[in-house]
């Protein structure tokens, strides 16, 4: 059997605590070495999951532990380009997260330096490997529910409250206010949930024609980045879409050192609930079930999202693929696709209007 | 007359004891203290007026009239003329809006309302036959109502989009821009199986959330529901012309004892007036227009 190495560049990204939980669960993997410019949370980290070499620089990593198969570029978004660069340059496969950018410009800057570098860049869209979601394309593709009309889709989690997620500059990669003259700036809920963005292109078979949206305040006036937003959008194919990825209210503070799942109230962690209407059918899709139900001391009441079946997934199908034995599930140009969407949606804030995107002819 | 009117006589309502009529000539003057009327336009302002005229209390399918100007002269106060809204009766919708009344969640900040239903049943709270129902012109137009009801604030601009899933215009996705800066997301379809129908509210607030949840007939199957071609028809419809549910039979057996004057537990209802419709239906024509322009359109003032 295949062993394979694998190390992180960061540990900003909330999703590197997935992968950390996921990895040991696969057989052949061995998590070599973390790298991350905060020692608190290195060695925090490095002691909880037994990894024994850690870095505050990702360079000095990359160049003392060469021949890793998979660099898991857990930064923050603004930064994915530069780690994506470093860690092709050393010969390593790219897993980036998502969005691997919110420009445009620099998905194809990581596409380009990955290919010259002769190695994969992955995309997580995690979404794509959930069990449900997977079976409800199956349901779709047999046509259980005839004709994909019309889709609804909710992706509502808590709202970050690591800092970078919520800064514009390091979660869009700089402020840009939503419309002129306006304090909040693009970064917030929208850049952080691309998933249903991607689902209605996945579930539908069509790329988004025209997008509509419009943001609402909510329970965080200090926040610089949109909280919640709605967008309409119209499909290619005809269907028509209505997406809400805001953020959720729903958590409680609770006592710092936690994890931050623990922070999850009502209803569960993270929502991403989709309607499919078909000419035959509807299927009512709930991705983040079933969860656990806490009610005891110190918490006033807990929900936690115990399958983790999407990071099993994406992993077992990056290592396929590194394997010679499958093809990616999900692609970079699934991402920029779905970005495309997502800043169609910010054009439209800032605007008022409806934004027609220009149809691609697909590769 | 196409369509029938719902009349209850003097002890009628204590019971639930209404009887249909094929058409208002058939409407005694002294049979009836209170008539239901859901006459499609253009008849239903023309026979609300005589009936209110007999001195009879009129509960008229929604809008009462064709524009907000004649809907305030028809429900002007002591008129007896009231558009009929039953989902604020509805003791679900009754207790969310009175969370929002004692602040428990807070300013309003996101609502949603979704409704999917299968064209056979007619949708909720409007008691009319199958293929009688309109999606903008009866459930959408409740779903306004609801909204402002919950939010209770101006609805200031709509933005929407209708898809044929089925058959004809069946599905429709709107966004209302309250004053206050709060967003309503309503939903409504009829599309769904004939066996399943599902409706939901979740309301976010700045302080709290509720969520409210109903599925009938989606079977689930691990954490995906389905029904899709041609599952039986379950819920049996009470009266052949009246194919509602339990709960939207409560609703209006409330707001017939609350128009009569009648006491009851449950008299803590704030029904529709005629300003409620005319507002309902000025947000529905800006609904209407943003589906011809594809932008977002300003309420008329």
């Amino acid at each position: 059997m295949r062993r394979f190495r694998v190390a992180f560049s960061s540990l900003a990204h909330g999703h590197a605590r997935m992968y950390l939980k996921v990895l040991p669960l696969l057989e052949g993997v061995e998590v070599v070495a973390l790298a991350d410019e905060r020692p608190d949370v290195l060695a925090r980290t490095a002691k909880s999951h037994d990894v024994k070499h850690t870095y505050t620089d990702y360079r000095r990593m990359l160049a003392e532990h060469p021949g890793l198969d998979l660099v898991i570029a857990a930064s923050e978004n603004a930064r994915h380009l530069e780690h994506a660069r470093a860690i092709a340059a050393s010969g390593a496969n790219v897993m980036g997260m998502k969005v691997l950018s919110m420009d445009l410009s620099e998905i194809s800057a990581m596409e380009r330096a990955c290919r010259e570098a002769g190695v994969h860049l992955f995309v997580e869209l995690e979404l794509r490997h959930n069990a449900a979601a997977r079976a409800a394309k199956r349901l779709i593709d047999d046509g259980a529910v005839g004709e994909v009309r019309a889709l609804t889709a909710t992706n509502l989690t808590l709202c970050p409250t690591v800092a970078w997620h919520v800064d514009p500059r390091l979660s869009y990669g700089r402020e840009v206010p939503l419309h002129p003259g306006a304090r909040r700036c693009r970064g917030g809920c929208i850049t952080d949930h691309p998933h249903i963005f991607d689902l209605a292109r996945w579930f539908t078979g069509g790329e988004f024609r025209s997008v509509w949206a419009a943001p609402v305040a909510g329970a965080r006036p200090g926040l610089h980045v949109e909280e919640n937003a709605i967008v309409l959008a119209e499909m290619t194919t005809g269907a028509r879409v209505s997406l809400d990825p805001s953020f959720s209210r729903t958590e409680e503070l609770q006592p710092a050192g936690r994890d931050i799942m623990d922070k999850l109230k009502w209803p569960k962690a993270v929502d991403v609930s989709v309607e499919v209407h078909g000419s035959e059918g509807t299927l009512l899709v709930d991705t983040f079930s079933p969860n656990i139900y806490l009610h005891a001391e110190p918490y006033p009441y807990l929900v936690r999202y115990a399958m983790y079946e999407e990071w099993a997934g994406l992993l077992e199908n990056v290592l396929a693929v590194l394997d010679g034995r499958e093809e990616p599930r999900v692609t970079p140009e699934d991402d920029r696709r779905a970005v495309k969407a997502m800043g169609a949606a910010y054009e439209s804030i800032a605007t008022g209007e409806t934004i027609r995107l220009e149809e691609e002819v697909a590769a | 007359m196409k369509r029938s009117v719902s009349i209850l006589g003097p002890d009628a309502a204590a019971e639930q004891a209404w009887r249909l009529c094929p058409g208002v000539e058939r409407c005694a003057p002294g049979e009836a203290e209170l008539v239901h009327l859901s006459l499609p336009h253009p008849e239903r302002e023309k026979v609300a007026a005589r009936l209110a005229s007999e001195g009879r209390g009129v509960l008229c399918r929604p809008p009462i009239a064709r524009t907000p100007e004649a809907i305030l002269r028809l429900a002007a106060p002591g008129a007896r003329v009231q558009p009929f809204y039953p989902a604020r009766f509805s003791p679900r919708y009754r207790e969310i809006r009175s969370y929002v009344a004692r602040g428990y969640v807070g300013e309003p900040c996101i609502l949603r309302l979704t409704w999917i239903f299968p064209r056979e049943h007619g949708g909720p709270f409007v008691g009319l036959p199958a293929g009688e129902v309109d999606l903008l012109d009866d459930l959408v137009l409740q779903q306004i109502d609801l909204a402002r009801w919950i939010v209770a604030d101006r609805v200031e601009s709509a933005k929407a989009q209708t898809a044929s899933v089925r058959a004809g215009r069946d599905l429709a996705q709107v966004v209302l821009r309250f004053a206050c800066g709060a967003l309503a997301f309503l939903e409504c379809s009829l599309a769904a199986d004939p066996a399943a129908e599902a409706a939901w509210l979740d309301l976010k607030g700045t302080k709290g959330i509720v969520t409210d949840r109903r599925l009938d007939g989606f079977e689930p199957v691990a954490a995906v529901y389905g029904s899709a071609r041609g599952r039986p028809v379950r819920l049996a419809p009470e009266h052949p012309d009246w194919p509602a549910g339990s709960g939207r039979s409560v609703g209006f057996f409330f707001h017939v004892l609350d128009f009569c004057g009648v006491a009851h537990a449950e008299r803590r209802s704030e029904p529709a007036t005629g300003a409620d419709d005319a507002a309902n239906l000025r947000v529905l024509e800006a609904v209407k227009a943003s589906l011809a322009s594809d932008r977002s359109e300003e309420v008329a003032a």
